[in-house]
């Protein structure tokens, strides 16, 4: 059994994933500080989304709700999907790179693009988000009927995001100058009050897709590369939370038999 | 394959974060997305390394201090540097030690389960009192804390002395608290002068003027900490799990994932029992 780890580390000196308005600013504080603990976001680092996370799926499990057999040593399909930046993954893609793997009825799937393991996570970067591959919505559309198809309602991609944001919040977010701090800054604040239903289905359209289809969606995972099968079992651990719709998570991938 | 989960919930209120003064904050969340307004949802998730069932390190109050709850810990490790191995599918004996609500386990009932149980070489310990239930937690708020079985210095020692000899290195419980009620909130909820109204926890001026009387310290009684003696023989302690119950035999492979925070002391942890 080979154990590997491929969750981002949650760093409080800085995170490269606190770009967009919509992201909470993960922070560690020391006894004495007013705000001693750990502050996170629903998608601080590696985390899970459920498809409750959207208002039009609310009705839908919540993460207390979500049974171990779904999350623990689930059997995995690896998909190897090598992509340049910024690259939308669309349905050919994805079909191709299915027809390749051993992806079975049932399994969760893991998209493995190299972003993970590659891509700038620097202090100071924002390449990270801004030039992750992502999926089309044709893409998102696809895989969301073929995980259909195949019983299939647990998404992993070593992306930073799953759909991209490029109706509102890249051309109105990352063009301010200076580049205003993510949640809860004031400017955050500000911009989120016009950042209404029609704006943010815009934007995560493509979420929006996988969630209609019941897929829980894991991004932000790291050091895929090390996994050396076409198939493992995979450990998602997110916080407990009642009634929540995501959280940060643990990751991890078991090859070879569980013992 | 039966996977159990033991992972006590986290929700805003929950009772571990609103019984101490300054060790667990309490849970706030703050909705900054919401859905009647943006079709979706974001939280911001205010947390505290004990909440829920927490992970805790010998060094917990990492990264800010490296400095040990006991002095001379045989392990040393943070959240980022325990290898996996040492968390996924480990061997782990069940110690049943079934005890009253508020009952104070003794060293001779430690005695007593360690010769029922099937322990092994290298295996973790779940010391189940049958106390831990998510029905009890919502249900009871800080009486949960208040009324929870516990461990006696002496008994902490006891089971502390074992782990060492038998190499296992994680201590995991079903009580809310390991030490004594009385113990940890001394003069807090418990105690000579318990305060009356019990104050809201850290940021609150009680608790602030708490932390100094404290100095550093985890509590006010002059009584040593069982979980001060079990933490110096242990990767790391951790308790409030819950429904341990599910588990039917005497032994399971547990999976124990904290939340990955570089160079952490102490964490929100998942807890899986997996049995065959």
């Amino acid at each position: 059994m080979r154990l590997l780890e491929l969750t981002m580390p949650l760093d409080y000196q800085w995170m490269p994933d606190e770009l967009f308005p919509t992201a909470t600013q993960f922070m560690l504080a020391p006894r004495g500080d007013p705000e001693k603990g750990i502050t996170v976001g629903t998608e601080s680092g590696t985390s899970l989304l459920l498809p409750a996370q959207f208002a039009a799926f609310r009705r839908t499990r919540r993460l207390h709700e979500v049974e171990p057999p779904a999350l623990v040593l689930r059997e995995t399909a690896v998909v190897d999907l090598p992509c340049d930046r910024r690259e939308p993954i669309g349905q050919d893609r994805l079909a191709a790179a299915l027809a390749d793997a051993d992806f079975r009825d049932g399994d969760a799937l893991l998209l493995r693009t190299g972003w993970g393991d590659g891509a700038p996570r620097e202090p100071g970067h924002d390449a990270y988000l801004l030039d992750t591959p992502h999926l089309g919505l044709d893409g998102a559309a696809y895989l969301a009927e073929t995980m259909s198809r195949r019983h299939s309602n647990l998404l992993l991609l070593d992306t930073a995001l799953v759909g991209y944001p490029d109706q509102h919040l890249l051309p109105e977010w990352t063009t301010l100058r200076p580049r205003p701090l993510c949640w809860p800054s004031e400017a955050a604040r500000a911009y989120l009050a016009g950042y209404l239903e029609r704006e943010a289905l815009a934007d995560w359209a493509a979420d929006f897709r996988l969630a209609e289809a019941g897929v829980m969606t894991v991004k932000r995972l790291v050091n895929c590369g090390a996994i050396g099968e076409r198939r493992c079992r995979v450990i998602v651990a997110p916080l407990r939370v009642v009634r929540g719709i995501g959280s940060p998570c643990r990751v991890v991938a078991v090859e070879g038999t569980p013992t | 394959m039966k996977i159990h989960d033991l992972s006590m919930p986290i929700w805003e209120g929950a009772g571990y974060g609103e019984i101490l003064p300054v060790t667990n904050s309490p849970v706030r969340f703050v909705e900054y997305l919401v859905y009647e307004r943006h079709g979706l949802r974001r939280t911001l998730m205010k947390l505290d390394g004990e909440s829920g069932s927490p992970f805790m390190t010998p060094s917990q109050n990492l990264p800010f201090s490296a400095v040990p709850l006991q002095p001379n810990p045989k392990y040393q490790w943070s959240l980022s540097e325990i290898p996996l191995d040492r968390l996924v599918l480990r061997d782990t004996t069940i110690l049943d030690v079934r005890v009253a609500p508020g009952h104070e386990i003794t060293a001779a009932e430690i005695d007593a389960a360690l010769r029922q149980a099937d322990y092994r070489r290298g295996d973790e310990v779940l010391l189940r009192t049958g106390w831990g239930s998510r029905e009890r937690a919502y249900a009871m708020g800080l009486d949960y804390y208040k009324q929870t079985p516990c461990l006696h210095y002496e008994a902490g020692l006891r089971l502390a002395e074992q782990m060492d000899a038998m190499d296992s290195s994680l201590f995991m419980t079903d009580c809310g608290l390991v030490n004594p009620p009385r113990v940890q909130g001394h003069n807090w909820f418990l105690g000579d002068t318990p305060l009356v109204p019990l104050p809201k926890p850290w940021p609150s001026a009680e608790a602030r003027e708490r932390n100094i009387d404290l100095g550093g310290r985890t509590h006010a009684s002059a009584e040593p900490s069982s979980y001060g003696a079990i933490i110096r023989k242990a990767i790391a302690g951790c308790k409030c799990l819950v429904d341990c119950e599910q588990i039917a035999g005497g032994r399971c492979k547990m999976i124990v994932l904290p939340l990955l925070i570089r160079d952490g002391g102490a964490s929100p942890c998942r807890f899986f029992a997996v049995e065959e």
